[in-house]
């Protein structure tokens, strides 16, 4: 408005000066030239006046005269403002909540200080490329962190950490949280600052220095010790040992993975030199003025320096750097790139929907366009009333898709799901925000626009004469029809890609995981380091001694303990075989190795398949003896009787050596679509570890056990730390969950898709009978039979539909290979999946087109031919 | 206002204003109220102000459009062209104004006669 103003003031500025040269030509004094002047042209303030409530009000006025007009309008067709609305608000909610799942997880940057210079240094080894797998090869050992924090100049405050479980005791409940073992640099890496106190910094990790440190998350402090502001200095048992509290870090820090407590890791005497162990995570910063290409040439080379001096002790390893962010967003970039893929066709969709609602409306009004225009109406206003009326069906659409992205955001975020990095951060924001306006209002703009444009071409004398029947909407009946071609299309692609997700999880649950989850519950027990040295037999004793007390529990029908239970990942070694030629240093068989007690396999579940399973006297005294599993029986002695092989392990301190006294079945061990690679069984007496995990056995009801199970642990050692009590089908569930997130999502999106589709082949055919009414009618009356006008319409419908769904298997076919990662025993182009989804969707097209098509059939000739 | 020059109706200094336009090519406001005055023989003196609030609606309505340019010795100023619904608009107003002052002419004529 201030524009408008000063622009007129310099208008009449202009004017005035013109007039008063017009005086002077005539010979007047420029005094009175310039008083003339001023008379005629009238009073500068109130023209001004005038001129700014005259402009305002004719914008106002002319603005609220569409408005009014647009609501009129869209009340009296509400199924048509209904369906655009419902359009809108679905395609601007599936993306707004995909958009804000892929801002939270892979654009929004890492909330640490120095996050554009973090890099993460990953250890790389030959076969360690596939997915899976990669994450366990990426750690290093505690002698190539050494190395690198000597040599590498490119990078600075080279870190390193392993995460850890940590017993708190003593203050309550005794409780178990997660959290890591840092290098004195942790934090200063991240370039974060504590809430409270100070961060482990420096020298807190020196060998000697006072290690007894530690460093709280703002969640630990307010759930365990009430927020207590006198916390910096109290001294805690943590893993059965006093340590100091240095500060507590501020709310939302909680790398790496949902840490609640940071001790320093201590490089004790073995384990610095170590390079078998690949256990740390090295994280450093980029130096300023280095890039990251930079820093990656030097890791290279020096990785390159050290593998050849150390080939035996660690052959092929190679080092790289990546940046930290892609380093956690890895695994679940392809997913969420393939829903960001969906999302975007779905939108498509709607905006095709909504483009053919408003061209066939757009056609139907094409006689109230011709006579406004007669009546006076510009072109620009014609075009400005209709983008109103769009505004009007966008504004609600758009709220509505808030509504519905938000509730997907608590849905999507109660579904799961821990191992989605960063899950913790999803909310819709005023970015997303922005971004489903812009979107609604560009989808307004465009499909409002192009009928406006082409209708206020129309020639009015043409249309006027016309009349209703046969309106020159030819080609844009054409046009809409087109439209129905890639929705189907589109509708192909999503639905092909639902059903392939879903068919792999119906496999994926139909496989058999090796053992049976039914009634069995898992409890988590970590022992101290301190009280029970590594390899110590006195944490088996004490193992043992729950193992009875458990047991003795009323409903129990056996107890069993493990390290790590299937699905969920585990130790591995090296081993050799005796009697048999050593195999090159970097070829050597490995296994994974669990340790447990006589009756696992019994209560899990686990067949025998041939000697026998532990006893009681395969204690610390006994012969060293293993049980291996079906797929290591096969694989090492194929025709030979594995009964009675020995076999040395070779990771895990000082060799140790057993003979094969049984085999059992195969159980998945790194998650229900990962194959089974070859197992070792120790008891738990001959190889005890700190990590186990309680299995029992019940006929009851689960939950209801645990009181009594707790109660069972404590009576042996009040001060044992409980973690993760779950179910194993829980256990089994959540190693599901990031894929049933993905099928839920894709499927909704389909869902979506095929409900556009209907909507889409509906609306065509429906305004098409509407519009041919009268062709009907002599058809019929000129002898047409009812069906003939019956095929007639729904082979227009489905014929469109063949159409886009040939082109849908088509792109489908290419498109689904993109997600070949994702799928589970099924091919990315499975021949039942498309099938299914061509049939169903030739049924949605003819169903949809059934309805006007009847219509059409029912049409009375006389009726049609008096329309007129 | 001076005796011998009549006030004008809103509606007809509109469709004077469209009429100068269409003859004329683009003009600024003072030459479009000159031009009024010239053709009108002076006997239409109008405040020359009142050119403005009809400039206004004839914009809002999208009859013409303005734009800032140059003037004959080189000052800027905006000038004011017809567009093609002005056109339209200019044809039928002209033929609504010449029926209905026929009509009038005749009713008075009549009148005279009494």
């Amino acid at each position: 408005m201030r524009r408008v103003d000063e622009d007129f003031s310099q208008e009449l500025q202009q004017h005035l000066e013109m007039l008063t040269e017009e005086n002077l030509r005539r010979g007047m004094t420029f005094e009175e030239a310039r008083r003339t002047a001023k008379v005629r042209l009238g009073g500068m303030t109130q023209l001004r006046e005038t001129h700014r409530e005259l402009h305002g009000w004719l914008a106002f006025e002319s603005f609220f005269q569409d408005v009014r007009y647009a609501l009129r309008t869209l009340r009296k067709g509400p199924g048509f403002t209904l369906v655009c609305v419902l359009t809108l608000g679905l395609g601007i909610g599936a993306s707004t909540a995909i958009f804000s799942v892929v801002n939270a997880v892979l654009l929004r940057p890492l909330p640490y200080p120095n996050h554009e210079r973090l890099v993460r240094i990953e250890e790389r080894h030959p076969g360690s490329g596939a997915l899976g797998a990669s994450f366990l090869f990426a750690n290093a050992t505690y002698a190539n962190f050494n190395d690198l924090e000597r040599d590498a100049k490119a990078i600075e405050n080279i870190s390193a950490f392993r995460e850890w479980k940590f017993n708190l005791t003593g203050d309550g409940e005794p409780e178990q949280v997660a959290g890591a073992l840092v290098s004195g640099n942790f934090f200063a890496a991240l370039g974060s600052k504590p809430a409270l106190g100070r961060m482990i910094a420096g020298e807190d990790d020196a060998p000697g220095a006072d290690n007894r440190v530690t460093v709280l998350s703002y969640a630990l402090w307010q759930r365990h010790f009430g927020a207590d502001s006198g916390i910096v200095g109290r001294t805690l048992q943590i893993n059965a040992e006093n340590y100091r509290v240095l500060g507590v870090m501020p709310r939302g820090f909680d790398y790496p993975e949902r840490s609640e407590l940071w001790c320093p890791l201590v490089p004790h005497g073995q384990f610095r030199d170590n390079r078998r162990a690949h256990l740390l995570t090295v994280i450093a910063d980029l130096r300023a003025e280095q890039t990251l290409g930079n820093a990656q040439g030097e890791i290279v080379a020096l990785g390159e320096r050290i593998e050849k001096q150390h080939r035996t002790d660690d052959p092929d390893m190679a080092l790289a750097a990546v940046s930290l962010k892609k380093s956690m967003v890895a695994p679940v970039q392809p997913a969420l790139m393939v829903l960001v893929f969906a999302v975007g066709l779905l939108m498509v969709m709607a905006c095709a929907n909504l483009a053919n609602l408003l061209l066939a409306r757009a056609a139907g009004r094409e006689k109230e366009y011709s006579l406004r225009a007669a009546l006076g109406a510009g072109r620009g206003r014609l075009a400005r009333q209709l983008l109103t009326e769009c505004l009007m069906l966008a504004l609600p659409g758009a709220a509505l898709g808030l509504g519905i992205a938000a509730w997907s955001l608590q849905f999507i975020v109660a579904l799961d799901s821990r191992d989605l990095p960063r899950f913790a951060d999803i909310r819709v924001d005023w970015r997303v925000l922005g971004f489903a306006l812009l979107v609604s209002c560009f989808s307004a703009l465009l499909f409002g626009l192009a009928p406006a444009l082409s209708s206020t071409k129309t020639d009015l004398n043409a249309s006027l004469k016309a009349g209703a029947a046969a309106s020159p909407g030819g080609t844009r009946r054409g046009s809409s029809r087109a439209l129905v071609v890639p929705q189907f299309a589109l509708a192909v692609v999503l639905l092909v890609g639902a059903g392939l997700l879903g068919n792999s999880f119906v496999r994926l649950l139909r496989v058999n995981p090796g053992f049976s989850q039914n009634s069995v519950l898992t409890i988590g027990l970590f022992l101290s380091p301190t009280e029970y040295p590594e390899r110590d037999v006195k944490s088996a004793v004490l193992l043992q001694q729950m193992l009875a007390s458990v047991r003795s529990i009323a409903g129990v029908r056996s107890a069993g303990l493990v390290t790590a239970l299937p699905i969920t990942g585990g130790a591995s070694t090296d081993f050799v075989i005796e009697g048999r030629p050593l195999p090159p240093a970097n070829d050597e068989p490995s296994a994974d190795i669990r340790s447990v007690d006589a009756s696992y396999f019994r209560t899990m579940g686990i067949p025998l398949l041939a000697g026998r399973e532990f006893t009681d006297a395969d204690n610390a005294n006994g012969k060293r003896v293993m049980v291996i599993n079906e797929t290591m029986a096969r694989q090492y002695w194929p025709r030979e009787n594995p009964l009675g092989q020995v076999v040395t392990m070779k990771d895990w301190g000082p060799p140790l050596t057993g003979e094969i006294v049984g085999v059992v079945g195969d159980v998945k061990t790194n998650g229900l679509d990962e194959a089974v690679g070859p197992m070792i069984y120790w008891p738990y007496f001959q190889f005890p570890q700190l990590f186990n995990t309680l299995v029992v056995r019940s006929d009851g009801d689960l939950f209801r056990l645990v009181p009594a199970v707790k109660a069972a642990i404590w009576a042996v050692n009040k001060n044992q730390a409980i973690s993760k009590i779950e179910t194993l089908e829980q256990v089994l569930s959540a190693s599901l969950a990031r894929r049933r997130l993905y099928m839920i999502l894709l499927g909704v999106f389909a869902g979506a898709a095929l409900l556009l589709a209907s909507v889409g082949i509906y609306g065509v055919v429906s305004y098409s009978v509407n519009q041919r009414t009268q062709e009907m009618g002599i058809r019929i009356a000129v002898g047409a039979e009812r069906g003939d006008v019956l095929r007639l319409v729904l082979g227009q419908g489905a014929r469109a539909a063949l159409l886009g769904i040939a082109a849908g298997i088509a792109a489908a076919l290419v498109l689904t290979r993109l997600m070949a990662s994702l799928l589970f025993g099924v091919s990315a182009t499975d021949p039942l999946t498309f099938l299914e989804v061509a049939t169903l969707l030739t049924l949605v097209a003819l169903s949809a087109s059934y309805i006007p098509a009847r219509r059409a059939m029912r049409v009375d000739p006389m009726v049609a031919l008096r329309h007129e | 206002m001076a005796e011998g020059k009549s006030e004008i109706l809103q509606g007809t200094l509109d469709l004077m204003v469209l009429k100068t336009l269409a003859a004329m090519g683009p003009l600024h406001g003072y030459g479009i109220a000159r031009r009024i005055e010239q053709i009108s023989e002076e006997a239409l003196q109008i405040n020359q102000g009142t050119i403005y609030a009809s400039l206004v609606r004839l914009m809002q309505r999208g009859w013409i459009s303005g734009a800032w340019g140059a003037s004959d010795n080189n000052r800027k100023a905006k000038f004011y062209s017809i567009t093609r619904a002005g056109r339209k608009r200019l044809a039928s107003e002209a033929e609504n104004w010449e029926r209905i002052s026929g009509v009038i002419g005749r009713v008075l004529r009549i009148a005279e006669r009494g």
